[in-house]
C-alpha cells in the first residue's frame, strides 16, 4: 500500500487520500483540464479572441501528452481553479483573469492579447488586491457588460465560468527547449505513485509542481482535536513524580530530631565558658595589671589640637556610636572628653543615630570630677534625622536645621534671644574651634568627613576635625588622616587609643580599668582559636578513613 | 505618562543640588538648602511611619494569637511604657535614663559579649572546615593582631607591635583605600545614573 507525503506538514497519508488526514492540506493538485470544459457558448466583447480561442501557443505534442482520463480534482467545480469562491458569489470578473488576472511576469511574455490586455482597466477587486489607489473611472462605458448584469444563479455560474479558460501565452523559444516532449515516459517516483503532471498553464507538462491550493486560503470550521492526551507509561511515570514533587513543597517537613547534647555544644559552651572565665577572673581580682601603650603619632596629634583652643572654646561633639559599642567608645572617649573639659570647651552635643543624644547624655554624667550643666556648659541639640542628607543640611545651616535642644529650649543666638552660652557667636560650622566625632561605624566616619571637611577646606578656618573611632575603624580613617592636606586631623581609635590618650594626659580611670582585663580576654581568645584550632583538625585528620590506594591514585 | 514627569523631577533636583555644588550663586544655594530640609522632613516622617508600623505589625500578631505572639505582647507593652515615660518626662529625666542605662544598654550589650563568643567559636572551627592556605593566613593574622593589641601580661616582645603596625598602616589600609576608591566611583556611576534617569529608584 503506498503513501503519500503531504506537501505541508510533511506527514505520510494514505495514497488514495485527496487530503491530509492532519493537516487537511490538499494532496492530489486541482487541476484543469481544457478537454473537459465545454467549449463557450459566448464571449463577452471586451474579451480578446485570442484569450478563449484554443491553446495556440501550445503544440500538438503538449496536448498529445495530457491524459484522457480525468484527475480527480477535475471533477471539482470550474471556479476553484480560476480562484472563485465555492459558494459561487464570488465576482464574476474571476472568469476574465485571462485577461485581467495575468501576472506581471506573464504579461511580460510575447503575445497579442497581452498587448490588448493591458489596454483593459483592471478590476476593482483586483485593484484592492495589488494595493493601487483607486482612480475615478475615466470613462463610464468602461463598465463592461457582464459587470452590469444581474447575477447569474449558482448553476449559472458554473457553466458561465467553465465556458471561459486560461489561455496559454505564447512561450519564449529558449522556454520552449525546457518544455518535456511529448514521447518522454511519465516519470514515477520511488515510492511508485506517479507524480502529477501540470495540465494547465505555462507550466503545463511538467511533473513535479507544486500545487496551488486555493482552498488552503478558504475560511473554514478549525478541526476539532481530541483532548485526551495519549502518553507513554515513561511519560506517566515522569509524570507523577513531577506531582509528588509539587505536592510535597506544601507540606510541612518535620524538623529533623535535634541531639540533646552534641560536640558543637560542648566545644561552645566550653569556648564561652574560658573567656567569662578570664575576664572574670582578670576583673574581680585586678591582678591584671598592665602598663599603658604607647602613644601614636595621630592620638599625639589629637593631644596637640585640644591643648592649643582657645578658653572657652566651642567645641561640637557628635555622638554617633550605637549603646551595644558604648563600653568601647566610652573608653576611647573618656580621656579625650576629659581633656576638652579640662580646657574648659563649651560643647555642643548631635548624633545622626535616634539614641545617640541619650548615650551624649549619659557619657557627660559619667565624667566624674566635672561639673558640666546642661544648656550651660553644653548643649544638647539631639538627632539629625536624613543620614548624609541631614548631615550635610546641618553642616550647610546648623541653625535651621536643629533650632532647639533636647528639652525643647531655642538654642541658636537670634535677635529676640541671646541664645545659650554654648553657641554665642556660633552661626556656622566655621566658627567651632574643633568638631570631634565619636564613631563606630566606618560609613559614618566616612560620611562625616566627606560631608564636613568641604566647609572646612574654606580659607581663614581654623576650625580642626578629629575622630575618636572604633578599633574596626581605624584602617578606614588612616588615609584621610595620611592625605595632604590632611582631611582628618587626628584620631583615637578603640580601647588602645583611648589608652594610650590616658597615657599621655595622666588621666582617665576607665581606659585604666579595663585595658588589663582587655589584654587577658584577647590573649585567652588567640590561644583558644590557636590551640582549638589545631587540636580540632588533628582529630578530623586522624578520625579520616585512610584511603584506598586506587582512589589516592585517582 | 506618570514616568517621564517624575524623571524630570528628579533630574531637575538632582542638577540644582549639584550645581549648587560648584556654582556659588544665592539662589541655587537658598534652593539647595531648602530640598535639603525637605528631604530631612521625609526621612524624619519615615522614621515615625515605620515605628507605626512596627507597632502595628506586632499588634496584629498579637491579636491574632499568631505563634511567639508572646514576644509581640513584650514588645508592645515595652513601647507604650517607653513612650509614655519619655513623652511625659523628656528624654533626659533620670526615669527615662534609668530604662535606657539598666535596660537599652546592657541589651545590646549583652549581644555583643555573645558575638564575641560566636566569633570566637568560628575561628576554632575554620580549621577543621576549610583547612587551605587562605584560612591559616586569615587566622594566623587574626591570632596576631589579637597577641598584639593587648598587653600581653606585660610581655614586650621585640618586633610584634611593629608586625601590629605595618599590618594596620599598609595592607589593612591598602585595603580600605581600594574600597574608599570602589565606593567614590560606585557613587559617581549611581549619581550620573539617576541624573540622566538610566536609574529610577523613586519607580515610574
Amino acid at each position: 500500500m503506498g503513501e503519500i507525503r503531504c506537501p505541508m506538514c510533511g506527514k505520510s497519508n494514505p495514497a488514495e487520500s485527496e487530503v491530509c488526514q492532519f493537516c487537511q492540506a490538499r494532496l492530489i493538485p486541482l487541476v484543469f483540464s481544457p478537454a473537459k470544459s465545454e467549449p463557450p457558448e459566448s464571449v463577452p466583447d471586451e474579451i480578446p479572441a485570442g484569450i478563449d480561442a484554443a491553446p495556440t501557443g501550445e503544440s500538438d505534442w503538449l496536448l498529445d501528452l495530457r491524459p484522457d482520463e480525468s484527475i480527480p480534482g477535475e471533477e471539482l467545480p470550474v471556479d476553484f481553479v480560476v480562484g472563485g469562491s465555492e459558494d459561487g458569489n464570488a465576482p464574476l470578473d474571476e472568469t476574465h483573469t485571462s485577461a485581467d488576472d495575468v501576472p506581471d511576469w506573464l504579461a511580460r511574455l510575447p503575445g497579442e492579447w497581452t498587448k490588448e490586455a493591458e489596454a483593459e482597466p483592471l478590476s476593482d477587486w483586483l485593484k484592492m488586491e495589488t494595493g493601487e489607489t483607486e482612480q475615478p473611472p475615466s470613462k463610464p462605458a468602461e463598465v463592461t457588460d457582464w459587470l452590469s448584469q444581474p447575477l447569474p444563479d449558482e448553476g449559472q455560474v458554473e457553466n458561465t465560468e467553465s465556458e471561459f479558460e486560461l489561455a496559454p501565452g505564447e512561450f519564449p523559444s529558449w522556454l520552449e527547449v525546457f518544455r518535456p516532449v511529448g514521447d518522454e515516459p511519465q516519470t514515477v517516483p520511488a515510492r511508485g505513485t506517479p507524480e502529477s503532471i501540470e495540465s494547465s498553464g505555462p507550466l503545463a507538462g511538467l511533473s513535479g509542481v507544486l500545487s496551488a491550493e486555493p482552498d488552503h486560503a478558504r475560511p473554514r470550521k478549525s478541526p476539532t482535536y481530541s483532548l485526551k492526551l495519549r502518553v507513554s507509561a515513561n511519560q506517566r511515570t515522569h509524570a507523577d513524580l513531577l506531582q509528588g514533587l509539587i505536592e510535597s513543597e506544601g507540606r510541612a517537613q518535620p524538623l529533623p530530631q535535634r541531639r540533646g547534647i552534641s560536640s558543637q555544644h560542648v566545644l561552645r559552651w566550653a569556648i564561652a565558658c574560658v573567656l567569662w572565665g578570664a575576664v572574670l577572673w582578670s576583673v574581680i581580682t585586678g591582678k591584671q595589671e598592665a602598663p599603658l601603650p604607647a602613644y601614636t603619632e595621630e592620638t599625639a596629634e589629637v593631644n596637640r589640637l585640644i591643648s592649643q583652643l582657645p578658653g572657652e572654646a566651642r567645641v561640637l561633639l557628635a555622638f554617633d556610636y550605637e549603646p551595644g559599642l558604648s563600653a568601647e567608645m566610652e573608653a576611647a572617649a573618656t580621656a579625650v572628653v576629659d581633656h576638652l573639659m579640662l580646657r574648659g570647651a563649651y560643647l555642643t552635643l548631635v548624633s545622626t543615630s535616634p539614641t545617640g543624644p541619650i548615650l551624649a547624655e549619659r557619657f557627660l554624667k559619667n565624667q566624674t570630677g566635672h561639673h558640666y550643666t546642661s544648656e550651660v556648659n553644653y548643649v544638647n541639640l539631639g538627632y539629625i534625622p536624613g543620614g548624609a542628607i541631614g548631615l550635610l543640611g546641618f553642616v550647610e545651616n546648623p541653625q535651621r536645621m536643629l533650632p532647639y535642644t533636647l528639652d525643647m529650649v531655642a538654642a541658636w543666638e537670634s535677635e529676640a534671644q541671646p541664645g545659650l552660652r554654648a553657641l554665642q557667636g556660633v552661626q556656622r560650622m566655621n566658627d567651632f574651634e574643633m568638631l570631634m566625632v565619636i564613631v563606630d561605624d566606618p560609613d559614618l566616619a566616612r560620611a562625616w568627613v566627606e560631608q564636613v571637611q568641604p566647609q572646612l577646606n574654606e580659607p581663614d578656618t581654623l576650625t580642626s576635625l578629629v575622630m575618636v573611632t572604633s578599633a574596626q575603624v581605624e584602617a578606614v580613617m588612616r588615609p584621610y588622616f595620611e592625605a595632604n592636606p590632611r582631611q582628618v586631623h587626628g584620631f583615637v581609635f578603640g580601647l588602645r587609643g583611648g589608652a594610650a590618650y590616658a597615657q599621655l594626659t595622666g588621666r582617665g580611670e576607665l581606659p585604666r580599668t579595663y585595658w588589663g582585663p582587655y589584654g587577658f580576654g584577647l590573649v585567652v581568645a588567640a590561644l583558644l582559636i590557636l590551640i582549638g584550632g589545631l587540636v580540632l583538625s588533628s582529630v578530623s585528620l586522624l578520625a579520616r578513613p585512610p584511603q584506598v590506594k586506587g582512589e589516592a591514585n585517582q | 505618562m506618570k514616568a517621564p514627569f517624575y524623571v524630570a523631577i528628579a533630574m531637575a533636583i538632582g542638577l540644582i543640588v549639584l550645581l549648587g555644588y560648584f556654582l556659588h550663586l544665592d539662589i541655587l544655594v537658598n534652593l539647595r538648602i531648602v530640598l535639603l530640609e525637605w528631604a530631612v522632613i521625609l526621612s524624619a516622617v519615615a522614621l515615625l511611619v515605620g515605628t507605626a508600623n512596627l507597632f502595628y505589625v506586632h499588634w496584629r500578631k498579637f491579636t491574632t494569637a499568631q505563634p511567639n505572639g508572646f514576644y509581640s505582647a513584650v514588645l508592645i507593652i515595652s513601647f507604650v511604657i517607653t513612650l509614655v515615660v519619655v513623652g511625659w518626662f523628656g528624654p533626659t529625666h533620670a526615669y527615662s535614663m534609668w530604662i535606657f542605662n539598666n535596660i537599652q544598654v546592657p541589651i545590646e550589650g549583652s549581644l555583643m559579649a555573645l558575638l564575641t563568643v560566636l566569633l570566637a567559636f568560628a575561628g576554632v572551627r575554620l580549621f577543621r572546615r576549610k583547612p587551605n592556605l587562605i584560612s591559616i593566613l586569615f587566622i594566623g593574622t587574626a591570632i596576631l593582631i589579637l597577641f598584639a593589641t593587648g598587653p600581653l601580661f606585660g610581655i614586650n616582645l621585640p618586633g610584634l607591635s611593629e608586625l601590629r603596625a605595618w599590618i594596620a598602616q599598609v595592607p589593612a589600609v591598602a585595603g580600605a583605600r581600594g574600597i574608599l576608591l570602589g565606593v567614590a566611583l560606585g557613587t559617581i556611576a549611581t549619581g550620573l545614573r539617576v541624573l540622566m534617569g538610566a536609574d529610577r529608584p523613586y519607580g515610574g
